[in-house]
């Protein structure tokens, strides 16, 4: 295969995984600390794209701009949303905890599609239609490369975003409050840690993180009721393979994917390409689910057991 | 009756069990003890098979169970109660127990006899229709015994049944492990409270830092130098002498 | 009437007899007091997403395992007689137990390769399960007719499984949701369904009482795939097309799911409960709205999902048992 189209492709999924990474990181935090699995996690990626959408169409906000009122709104979101609905399921089943997000899911998506119609919603940039050419790179032995600008800024401030989350997380002492809970969360209540705080600190944080993932990839792709359906599954295969729960694992698994995604889309068309990364998540789950980065589950099991 | 020969646990770096032995016969009483964090409850968790031992094996009645699953070990009259208690919680105590006697009774009229008879023993009968997240530490651990029973065990592991309970309760757990003594089942006891491991046991097994440090009778087990540091430390022998 | 202690076990069973063989009767002869077709569709819904339901409640109530793929399962018992039908002309009432023993299977291959996830993985990977299985109907067109979907013939025949009248499938259906109900049941009573409670309670405890979980969990894998195939297959006669998107759509395994859970799930009456209470609601929405509001009757059933797992997380049937407690006392003692 043509090395400059291999080269291309590669960028592309980067660029692409790039978002990916920044909306999953919410995911797997949540889960990593609070064990929900937050099946609506899509909807609010749409609802920020949404309302990127709508500060751009009404008020001409530059979609890189309005995160800055992204993240307020979205985070006051986040909230709501965790004391409605969140905050009464912790502890209690498994089927609760899924099926009150697939609730949330269904109601978010189809309230969008009452007021804001099934149709298919894009922007474009002034600034940002004229494709970016680099190379070539004969030594590599690559023509040139094409570059969305677009898609570069949307990767550069996610992953400028997701950096700046995670040394938020290592550095900060919030941050690692954050982390101690989601180790061990006993220890965490032992030594006078809010618990309920941390929870929905986590949780809007999450969802504000996926929300601007949201605002950033509006000036690429379109937004309609349902995108968020088909981007929870990708952010679930991200968050799988990354393991739960890591942060760095979500970043770097999502670059895997863009560029699995890229790839297949690829070789097997827009439609069968779904079929790669599902077939990449069950084998995943099945050989092993701890992902790339996550805990053993056995061993987590295992410690607990060693206590005596 | 049963055979463990040095089996070893590690988690990670850490080894929690190094080859450590013992041998159980029918009708024994045997006491475990050792400070926390001596990896006596991994042990039992190795020979009930909820983990793999690294090295040796495990015999029970001439078979090597060193590689069943829990419920074949169960099946076959090896039987172990959990530290942190397991009730089904929103199943009545008769039904817990119910499912512990469906092991060996085929017909359910017959379990649900069974689980009667065992429920009586052990005094749980009057609360038998209790669910059991509502019942208190002391009914729990009667559950953990009574539902362990039902398996008809040959042998019975009881992980720290005394811990939690109040003198009352206690005197009553003790005559009720003396009662099932004396029924044939053999027992491996983790417990912490001394007075009642060495009243009950035949022989105790010190274990400390996953390995085992002295093992006789409780008499002697009291007066041994390196069990009196493993729980005192080095200083109280030094005093001492 | 004997005072309350001095009801026998007997006299109970003959109470639990009668009442249900008054049940019985009125359900056979109320569909035909019932001219409306309208109205005899709506029964043979409620029975058939009813009869959907229970099944999905034996893997999810019975056995605590969530499945949100049972859609692949509806759909590969809906194709499978569909494909033998139009294919090889065979009947769709055997196709249908070709169908169900392709789907247990299948159900049976996820369980083995599931077999160590918990909880949540077991609901992804169920998901993700679900998924391809529609990705593939979609695609492979050679096989399925892809998007466009498959109609089925329209001769009334028996042997067809195809019939002029909507009195026949109301019947079926009833015996479909009969059956099931009844599967239910036994299991309920039996040592499986003691071994299903003990594994979905505690898997380790259950383990360490001598409950083979692994073949346990496998057993309700298989009768939950199977049941589920054959009201696929159900569909497909009644709705004489089919398609990826009406019978491998995610959205449907939600809906049997909000039927099962509101209605009571780990129960034998709770998701026919929520079938009854449900489809009569959306066909009212629908009549009322049309396509005016799209995402109505989604919304509705969203919220009512997230109301009763929040106030009633065990479903209306448990709910009513408690308010009715005498009622309760004298039917169960």
């Amino acid at each position: 295969m043509d090395h400059t189209l291999i080269v291309q492709l590669l960028i592309s999924g980067i660029l692409l995984g790039g978002i990916y990474a920044l909306g999953s990181i919410g995911l797997t935090l949540i889960f990593g600390v609070m064990k929900v699995v937050n099946f609506a996690h899509g909807e609010f990626f749409m609802l920020g794209m949404y309302l990127t959408y709508w500060l751009f169409h009404y008020f001409q906000i530059d979609p890189y701009l309005s995160t800055l009122i992204l993240v307020p709104a979205v985070f006051l979101i986040g909230l709501v949303t965790y004391y409605v609905f969140i905050r009464p399921t912790i502890g209690s089943s498994v089927l609760a905890q899924i099926f009150i997000t697939v609730g949330l899911s269904t109601i978010i998506q189809n309230t969008v599609l009452l007021f804001w119609s099934a149709d298919f919603r894009s922007i474009s940039l002034s600034y940002a239609t004229d494709a970016m050419v680099f190379g070539p790179f004969p030594a590599l032995g690559v023509d040139e490369v094409m570059v969305n600008p677009s898609r570069l800024i949307a990767f550069s401030l996610a992953i400028c975003l997701s950096a700046a989350f995670y040394l938020f997380l290592r550095f900060s002492y919030t941050g690692k409050i954050i982390r101690a809970t989601s180790q061990d969360r006993s220890a965490a209540l032992l030594m006078g840690i809010n618990i309920d705080k941390i929870y929905k600190l986590t949780f809007a944080m999450g969802i504000v993180l996926t929300g601007l993932a949201g605002g950033l990839i509006l000036p690429i792709y379109s937004v309609h009721p349902f995108v968020g359906f088909d981007l929870v599954l990708i952010m679930f295969v991200v968050v799988v393979l990354g393991g739960m729960g890591s942060v760095v694992g979500a970043v770097i698994s999502g670059l895997i994917i863009g560029v699995v995604e890229v790839f297949s889309s690829y070789w097997l068309g827009q439609e069968n390409k779904q079929v790669i990364y599902f077939l990449v998540f069950i084998a995943v789950l099945v050989l092993r689910p701890s992902g790339l980065f996550g805990l053993k589950e056995e061993e987590e099991v295992e410690r607990i057991e060693a206590i005596e | 009756m049963l055979e463990v020969h040095d089996v070893s646990k590690w988690f990670g770096g850490n080894a929690v069990l190094k080859g450590v032995s013992l041998t159980i016969r029918p009708g024994d009483v045997v006491g475990l003890i050792g400070p926390n964090g001596a990896g006596k409850t991994t042990l039992f968790n190795v020979i009930s098979g909820f983990c793999r031992t690294r090295t040796g094996y495990i015999r029970f009645n001439h078979t090597d169970i060193t590689r069943m699953r829990p419920e074949e070990i169960c099946s076959l009259g090896l039987c172990r109660t959990f530290q942190i208690t397991k009730p089904f919680s929103n199943t009545t105590v008769v039904k817990n127990v119910i499912i512990g006697a469906l092991v060996r009774e085929k017909s359910l009229k017959r379990a649900e006899k069974k689980a009667e008879e065992v429920l009586e023993l052990v005094g749980l009968h009057d609360r038998r229709h209790v669910l059991g997240r509502s019942l208190t530490i002391a009914d729990r651990k009667r559950l953990e015994i009574a539902r362990g029973l039902a398996t008809s065990p040959r042998l019975f592991l009881l992980d720290e049944v005394m811990a939690g309970l109040n003198p009352t309760e206690l005197q009553e757990m003790i005559r009720l492990i003396g009662h099932l003594a004396e029924s044939g089942v053999a027992l491996l006891i983790i417990e912490h409270i001394m007075g009642v491991i060495m009243r009950l046991s035949h022989r105790v097994m010190v274990l400390n830092h996953g390995e085992k440090i002295a093992e006789g009778e409780p008499s002697q087990i009291a007066c041994d130098r390196e069990v009196i540091k493993a729980y005192l430390g080095e200083e109280y022998l030094i005093a001492q002498a | 009437m004997k005072p309350l202690n001095e009801i026998t076990k007997g006299d109970r069973l003959h109470l639990r007899f009668v009442v249900s063989a008054v049940a019985v009767v009125l359900a056979l002869v109320l569909p035909l007091l019932i001219g409306n077709d309208f109205y005899l569709d709506g029964l043979i819904l409620i029975f058939m997403w009813g009869t959907y339901a229970a099944a999905w409640n034996i893997l999810a109530g019975y056995a605590g395992m969530v499945s949100l793929g049972h859609n692949a399962f509806f759909g590969i018992g809906a194709y499978t007689s569909t494909l033998l039908l139009l294919r090889f002309g065979l009947t769709p009432w055997a196709g249908m137990l070709v169908g169900g023993m392709l789907a247990s299977c299948v159900g049976l291959i996820l369980g083995i390769v599931c077999f160590r996830l918990r909880s949540h993985y077991f609901a992804l990977a169920t998901l993700a399960f679900g998924e391809v299985t529609y990705i593939v109907a979609v695609n492979w067109r050679s096989l399925t007719g892809g998007s466009e979907g498959l109609a089925l013939p329209i001769q009334p025949s028996f042997y067809l499984f195809s019939f002029s009248s909507k009195l026949p499938y109301v019947y079926i259906g009833l015996f479909f949701l009969l059956t099931v109900i009844g599967i239910s049941y036994a299991i309920q009573q039996s040592r499986l369904g003691y071994f299903l409670l003990a594994f979905r309670e505690n898997e380790d405890a259950a383990r360490a009482l001598g409950v083979r979980t692994g073949r346990v969990r496998l057993i309700a894998m298989v009768l939950s795939s199977f049941l589920s195939a054959i009201m696929g297959t159900f569909y497909a006669q009644y709705a004489v097309f089919i398609d990826p998107s009406s019978v491998i759509r995610i959205q449907l395994s939600v809906q049997v799911a909000l039927f099962a859970i509101v209605g009571g799930v780990g129960t034998v009456m709770g998701p026919v409960i929520g079938a009854m209470l449900f489809i009569p609601i959306t066909i009212a929405l629908r009549a009322k709205m049309g396509t005016a509001l799209p995402g109505l009757h989604m919304i509705v059933y969203g919220i009512i999902l997230v109301l009763v797992l929040l106030y009633m997380p065990q479903g209306i049937s448990t709910k009513l048992k408690e308010k009715v407690p005498l009622l309760t006392k004298i039917w169960r003692g």
